[in-house]
């Protein structure tokens, strides 16, 4: 950072987030390790410092002693602004010196609305944003993260990916970029040997080649790459690195809080969660190991609060003792417990006592659908009955408010469907006058978000709704909803896009830098979304969304995909589409094993967690 | 920065017991200057937690530590004196205070002192001064730079228009000025010892900077960084 920059940083928004020097933050002398890695989160520091995943990986490589691994964020438009004008460099907050310093720039892609943010990263760190632009003594640029799973939408900027959980291949591809200095070896070379590793993916070592009607043909590897690249995953979750000492920000973030993850994979198979495949097979970590860990991060960083988190938290099974066991802990500190992704069958007064005895924090449930026929077609196993005892035991336990969220544009879903959303609202919001009386004001908030058909998922050949099929059924939930019901909706357009990007085949990389160049950035932020914008960047490509939005594909059609293995198979994904179609639920894996294939993914000895 | 007393964090209810109450002087400098009131007294409560030192809290619905930081600095200055009034629920020997604390705070928040704030120590309320060094730089030093900001300061009333959340208005900044010194420190660059009301009225430095601007836009520098140096009472004596 220079000084003309230190002098602006008071006349910018929320300046503490980009100088760093938080408690915990790691800095190593840079003459006395081999590797520098700028870990890059392609959004604000006030997201990207609430991801338990960048708290991981960060702590993991800091913990090898030959890699430094520094954070670098998307500047918000006054920062970029600013460095524009002044032509200064993006830069890491640990040094302070610029992306083009580093070694390697590992970006995590949460999100497909952050592509943007990754190209105006590497241009402002003062990099070509094309990989193959990039020179031998250019930083590598790796990316991850659950956007991974369909690399080829940013594959033209990306220098290799890693597919699935990060812990034991990042260790390994550091110790092979240690090799690669040592040995001088070429860029061209390193990614020839990264793409042996088990779970690495060099986009530049595949070709794809198209049909007449736009679908892709074939995605052809190069002699020595792997047809197919197979996602990693953390084999002992009990055993496996945890950050301990996470980085406490001096600025408040989403997540200002310590994460515990409880589990991985989740049981419950709902048709529509990318995570719920992507993340199998089921690896618990216990209940000990999680008890001290909660108690060393309270130690390590004075936190007020304590987040048990995983894709399903009540289908942790010993979850009442972990809570018990960490409440002592909390009490004495006065620390809050809190408990997301609770399903509403299993939320129990015994649950609930724990959850507020030290601080009440929102109630959310997610019924998902307002049908049981549409809750059958997405597998998500929950009754009308379950969701009012789950609210009625809250509001008898003295919650003043639900949160009910909801999709609209699923699969199958007719005006019906719709309107059993506000049915819901209503019974939930008549229960609440009942049970709290009329002393209390009871509140309940619908929030509905659109449909995105997703890759790896049973549903990943349907189409998505049109943003006006969406805008329709948002004006009829309004209509349909009375004035004492919150309605929340997030955007049908950035929904769209983000559909589009999710199943894009590697000609939308085109798309995404001709977006970027045309002003596009922070998507993901209402206030920077431009929907004209990308519309132009699609048809200076010759491309439509609605290509990879809207339409449905054929089951025999290759997907752009189809190269990278969840280790999920498509023979399950595919039972579990014609299930969806008939209008039936499948048993969580709990009651029974589906033959899924994820379990394959273990080691020999090992089984999946999720069986009874 | 009006009604400063406004901004401290005090709570009627569950103060601590006397021997409990605390005083702290601290320092924040470098990039935590940037910090802003509100995520230091976060930053400050998370320090104390891995300290072990046990805030006392407030009774009631919403507990919260009784925690309290005398005439908030704006984002961007620094201070060598800043100074936290807090209560602990238990005996703890002052003099360890500032190595245990420093052990755990963020880059650029030291301690410097702690003392037991029981024997008739006066409250923030007594506060009505604070000293500022400002330092000003132009990269082209205008001729007799400091003779016209003496001058500027030295005479009759000083409009200046603050603005607050309320809306804008103009205020004579003369009385609340009670000392300006200006020391040459090499070409192009002049310290500014000043002491500025810092109470129920109080001034910003950055408004002297913007009576510069409004009355002698000449003199206006390039650069310019501000330190807080003290606090002191309405006699002109340190405040501690």
């Amino acid at each position: 950072m220079t000084n003309r920059l230190e002098e602006l940083l008071p006349t910018l928004r929320k300046p503490a987030r980009y100088v760093g020097g938080e408690y915990n933050a790691v800095v190593k002398d840079k003459n006395a390790v081999e590797l520098r890695v700028a870990f890059c989160f392609p959004d604000t520091y006030e997201i990207g410092m609430s991801h338990l995943g960048t708290r991981i990986l960060y702590g993991l490589m800091n913990e090898m002693d030959f890699v430094w691994c520094e954070r670098a964020f998307a500047p918000w438009t006054d920062m970029e602004a600013t460095l524009r004008a002044e032509r200064l460099p993006l830069w890491a907050l640990e040094s302070g010196d610029p992306l083009s310093a580093f070694d390697v720039l590992a970006f995590t892609l949460q999100y497909e609305l952050s592509y943007t943010n990754v190209l105006n990263m590497l241009d402002l760190g003062g990099l070509p944003v094309r990989a193959a632009d990039r020179d031998d003594a250019m930083p590598l640029v790796i990316a991850g993260g659950p956007c991974a799973f369909n690399p080829e939408p940013v594959a033209d900027f990306i220098d290799l990916f890693v597919i699935g959980e990060g812990e034991e291949v990042t260790a390994e591809l550091m110790e092979l970029f240690r090799a690669r200095k040592r040995g001088a070896w070429s860029k061209d070379e390193t990614l020839r040997r990264a793409a042996l590793l088990e779970g690495v993916y060099v986009p530049s070592l595949y070709t794809v080649s198209y049909l007449e009607d736009g679908a892709v043909a074939a995605v052809t590897p190069r002699p020595g790459a792997p047809a197919r690249v197979t996602k990693r995953i953390v084999q002992d979750l009990d055993n496996a690195y945890f950050p301990v000492k996470p980085l406490v920000p001096n600025t408040e973030v989403v997540h200002d809080r310590i994460m515990l993850e409880l589990f991985r994979g989740c049981i419950r198979g709902c048709r529509f969660c990318q995570a719920g495949f992507t993340t199998r097979p089921v690896r618990i970590r216990s209940a000990e190991t999680l008890v001290r860990q909660g108690l060393a991060s309270l130690a390590a960083t004075g936190y007020e609060e304590i987040s048990l988190t995983s894709l399903s938290t009540s289908d942790y099974r010993p979850l009442e003792g972990l809570c018990d066991a960490l409440l002592d802990e909390c009490r004495k500190r006065r620390v809050g417990l809190s408990l997301p992704s609770l399903r509403a069958d299993s939320f129990s007064r015994a649950l609930m006592e724990r959850v507020q005895s030290v601080r009440k924090s929102g109630l959310t449930f997610a019924p998902e659908a307002g049908s049981a026929r549409l809750r059958d077609v997405i597998n998500k196993n929950l009754t009308e009955e379950d969701l009012m005892r789950a609210c009625g035991t809250a509001f008898e336990g003295g919650w003043n408010h639900v949160k009910l969220y909801f999709m609209c544009g699923l699969p199958t879903e007719t005006e019906e469907d719709l309107a059993g959303i506000a049915d819901m609202a209503h019974k939930v919001y008549a229960l609440g006058r009942a049970t709290a009386g009329r002393a209390r004001g009871v509140g309940v908030t619908v929030s509905t978000a659109c449909f995105v058909p997703k890759p790896h998922t049973p549903f990943q050949w349907e189409a998505q709704d049109s943003v006006a099929a969406f805008a329709e059924k948002q004006a009829f939930l309004r209509a349909r909803l009375r004035k004492q019901i919150t309605f929340r909706w997030h955007a049908a357009d950035t929904s769209f896009l983000e559909g589009a990007l999710a199943r894009g085949d590697r000609r939308v990389g085109a798309v995404v830098e001709a977006a970027w160049r045309g002003g596009c950035r922070l998507d993901g932020w209402s206030e920077c979304f431009s929907p004209e914008a990308w519309s132009r960047a699609f048809a200076s490509c010759g491309l439509s969304p609605d290509f990879y939005a809207a339409r449905a594909r054929a089951e025999d059609e290759v997907l752009p995909w189809a190269h990278i293995s969840a280790g999920v198979d498509t023979a399950h994904l595919l039972r579990e589409r014609a299930r969806a179609r008939d209008g039936a639920a499948s048993p969580n894996c709990r009651e029974s094993c589906l033959r899924c294939g994820a379990s394959r993914l273990l080691a020999e000895g090992t089984r999946c967690d999720a069986g009874g | 920065m009006d009604n400063l007393a406004n901004h401290e964090t005090r709570v009627s209810d569950g103060r601590p017991a006397d021997r409990h109450k605390m005083r702290l002087l601290f320092e924040k400098t470098d990039l935590a200057r940037l910090i802003s009131h509100l995520d230091l007294m976060r930053t400050l409560q998370r320090a104390f937690a891995r300290a072990e030192l046990p805030l006392a809290f407030s009774e009631g619905f919403n507990p919260h530590p009784y925690l309290s930081v005398a005439r908030p600095l704006s984002v961007g200055i620094e201070s060598r004196y800043e100074l936290l009034d807090f209560g602990l629920s238990e005996t703890v020997d002052p003099d360890a205070l500032p190595a245990r604390l420093n052990r755990v705070l963020p880059a650029g928040v030291r301690v410097r002192r702690a003392y037991l704030s029981s024997e008739g120590r006066k409250s923030f309320g007594d506060i009505a001064w604070a000293g500022y060094e400002i330092r000003l730089a132009w990269a082209c030093p205008p001729p007799r730079a400091a003779d016209g900001l003496r001058a500027l300061f030295a005479g009759g009333p000083l409009p200046v228009l603050k603005k607050s959340k309320r809306g804008e208005q103009t205020v004579d900044i003369a009385p609340l000025v009670r000392q300006l010194t200006l020391t040459p420190e090499g070409e192009g660059r002049l310290r500014a010892d000043a002491v500025l009301a810092a109470g129920v009225v109080s001034l910003n430095p950055a408004h002297l900077l913007e009576a510069v601007r409004r009355h002698a836009p000449e003199l206006w520098p390039d650069r310019s960084a501000v330190l807080r140096v003290s606090l002191l009472d309405a006699e002109g004596a340190l405040f501690v």
